[in-house]
């Protein structure tokens, strides 16, 4: 059964049903979007149930001729680590479409267009197994991202946001597409299976470790190439904050893991207290820069920010914890992130400000709000039962193997973590409502109720229960480190 | 939960908005100057120079202290 191919072509099946469909029948858009992402999130949980854990080959391999003259051939399958980024972005496409329910009421038929072109192109990267096709696939998420930014962005500033967004990972990854170019013409074939069996000489490995990491650092985003983010997601409608947090930066740490770590080991070495230095900064920077913050979301864009700080040094820690908790830590902030901000979401649509001066004593008329918030941000602050602290608790003990120093530094970021954290909830929950700026409010409707059940029990199974997570990506991770050599 | 939807905007503060606005239009309002340079220069350059070197430092010691060849890394004077 080709469950790769119809997890890739169904949102796109789904987007020309729907292209068909006259905008005005607008209900029935939202239903058969909203329905095909349902399916294909059903789908991609069943390549969970069924996927062997014991394996490090890539499963549910498919393979298609696409430029066979030129040895160019799209192959695509998963392995344990690119399993759980597909079932976070299937999960995701329907929440994003859920939340533009009832807020989004120009251009609705676009907007679902977007999201499911947007789905497939997220997963094809997940899934390719070709070094160009892959390349291909990350560049094209760029196109329905700008456009959701740009079209049903927030305030006047989203152009200029899309602009940047745009700008800043096309630029970083044009040097990415040499470096693809210059492997082609010396190994012949972009095909990641031969690849990893092919050697690069040193010289050339820096080279090409160099322009992927142009490309990725921004993507993650590495501090000081973090600048398009917060204005991204401070323009960005809510859906597209939460494919911004819980998908696209994954994707640069995941090129990272993918291609960076186990085709160039030695620059992969060479570059280490490159890659420590700049996520410490991140860490550290981003963190006392969310303190500082007085927009909700910039708040939630920074410590995402310090978050991918994280997430990088444990894959550069270059073992099995580091690595596992890295990409726990992925898709617990995919979780944590995406469920913060749409809380944010849930409050701008009732009081159409950010700005956290206007906020205070939620808890005397949102109760419910309240309780969901608390559980994200205590994810968000790394309290153990919750999935960030799994991850993070990995990446530590990972880096703590290999440099003591950056260990060290590095959980100063969960301290700053807790106090940004608590400081947040504390000024928008407690305190005295502010009258003045915001009379009542409603507490969470039904529709956004159920959007935040699924979140909170993610976190919870994730925090309580990690080993399911981990044991599909166990024999995948050790097989990326082994690879490389990098046991020592 | 639930209940009807009452609109609740925001009753805008103009010193709130003016002081929200500032912060935003950075690319505008930022002057180069000789304590911007200065703090550009502690926390820009020295820290990271400093957190780099403790770092390769380290290494050097683990490598040494296993009775392996030192590690050769970026922009590392040994």
């Amino acid at each position: 059964m080709p469950f790769l191919s119809f997890l890739l072509l169904f949102p796109l099946v789904g987007a020309l049903i729907i292209a068909c469909i006259p905008s005005w029948k607008v209900r029935a858009i939202k239903i058969i979007a909203l329905c095909i992402s349902l399916i294909n999130f059903v789908v991609a949980s069943g390549l969970w149930i069924v996927f062997d854990n014991s394996t490090a080959k890539f499963q549910f391999v498919e393979h298609i001729g696409w430029l066979p003259f030129f040895n160019m051939n799209a192959y695509i399958g998963i392995d344990g680590i690119s399993l759980f980024f597909i079932v976070l972005t299937t999960f995701l496409v329907p929440v994003c479409l859920l939340v533009g329910w009832v807020n989004i009421s120009k251009h609705v038929k676009e907007y679902c267009l977007a999201f499911l072109i947007l789905e497939t192109c997220m997963l094809a990267v997940f899934c390719m197994l070709d070094l160009l096709l892959f390349y291909v696939f990350f560049e094209s998420v760029l196109l329905p991202m700008f456009l959701i930014i740009g079209v049903w962005g927030s305030r006047a500033r989203k152009i200029r946001a899309a602009y940047q967004f745009f700008l800043y990972t096309l630029v970083g990854s044009v040097l990415m597409l040499l470096a693809i170019l210059l492997i082609y013409f010396q190994v012949g074939t972009t095909d990641l299976q031969v690849l990893l069996v092919s050697e690069f000489s040193e010289r050339r490995q820096l080279l090409l470790w160099l322009a992927f990491f142009a490309s990725f650092a921004v993507k993650v985003p590495m501090v000081p190439l973090h600048i398009w983010l917060p204005e991204a997601h401070v323009e960005a409608p809510t859906a597209g904050s939460v494919i911004l947090a819980g998908i696209l930066l994954k994707l640069g740490t995941y090129g990272f893991l993918r291609f960076s770590i186990p085709l160039f080991p030695e620059a992969s070495l060479y570059f280490t207290p490159l890659i420590y230095t700049m996520s410490i900064i991140g860490i550290v920077y981003a963190s006392l820069t969310t303190l500082r913050q007085i927009d909700l979301k910039k708040i939630i864009a920074y410590s995402s920010v310090a978050h991918m700080g994280f997430v990088t040094i444990g894959l550069f820690s270059l073992n099995v914890q580091g690595v596992e908790g890295a990409i726990l830590l992925m898709l617990s902030h995919g979780f944590v992130a995406s469920a913060l901000f749409l809380c944010v979401g849930t409050l701008y649509d009732r009081t159409h400000t950010r700005l956290i001066q206007y906020y205070g004593g939620l808890v005397h008329i949102m109760p419910l709000f309240s309780f969901f918030f608390l559980v994200f941000t205590m994810g968000n602050l790394s309290l153990p039962g919750t999935s960030s602290f799994v991850g993070e608790f990995l990446i530590l003990v990972g880096t703590f193997q290999t440099n003591t120093w950056i260990a060290t530094l590095a959980a100063t970021g969960m301290i700053l973590g807790g106090a940004y954290s608590i400081w947040l909830y504390n000024r928008v929950v407690f305190g005295n409502l502010k009258p003045l700026y915001i009379s009542m409010g409603s507490d969470v409707n039904r529709r956004e109720f159920w959007i935040f059940v699924p979140f909170v029990l993610a976190i919870l199974w994730m925090g309580f229960y990690p080993q399911v997570f981990l044991d599909p990506m166990h024999v995948s991770v050790s097989n990326v480190i082994q690879h490389g050599a990098y046991i020592s | 939960m639930a209940g009807p939807r009452i609109p609740t905007d925001v009753k805008p503060n103009k010193f709130v908005e003016a002081n929200g606005y500032a912060r935003e239009v950075v690319e505008n309002t930022f002057r180069f100057s000789l304590k911007n340079l200065g703090k550009f220069a502690i926390f820009g350059i020295a820290v990271p120079v400093l957190i780099y070197k403790g770092c390769v430092q380290e290494f050097h010691v683990a490598d040494s202290k296993y009775g392996r060849p030192a590690k050769k890394f970026a922009m590392d004077g040994n």
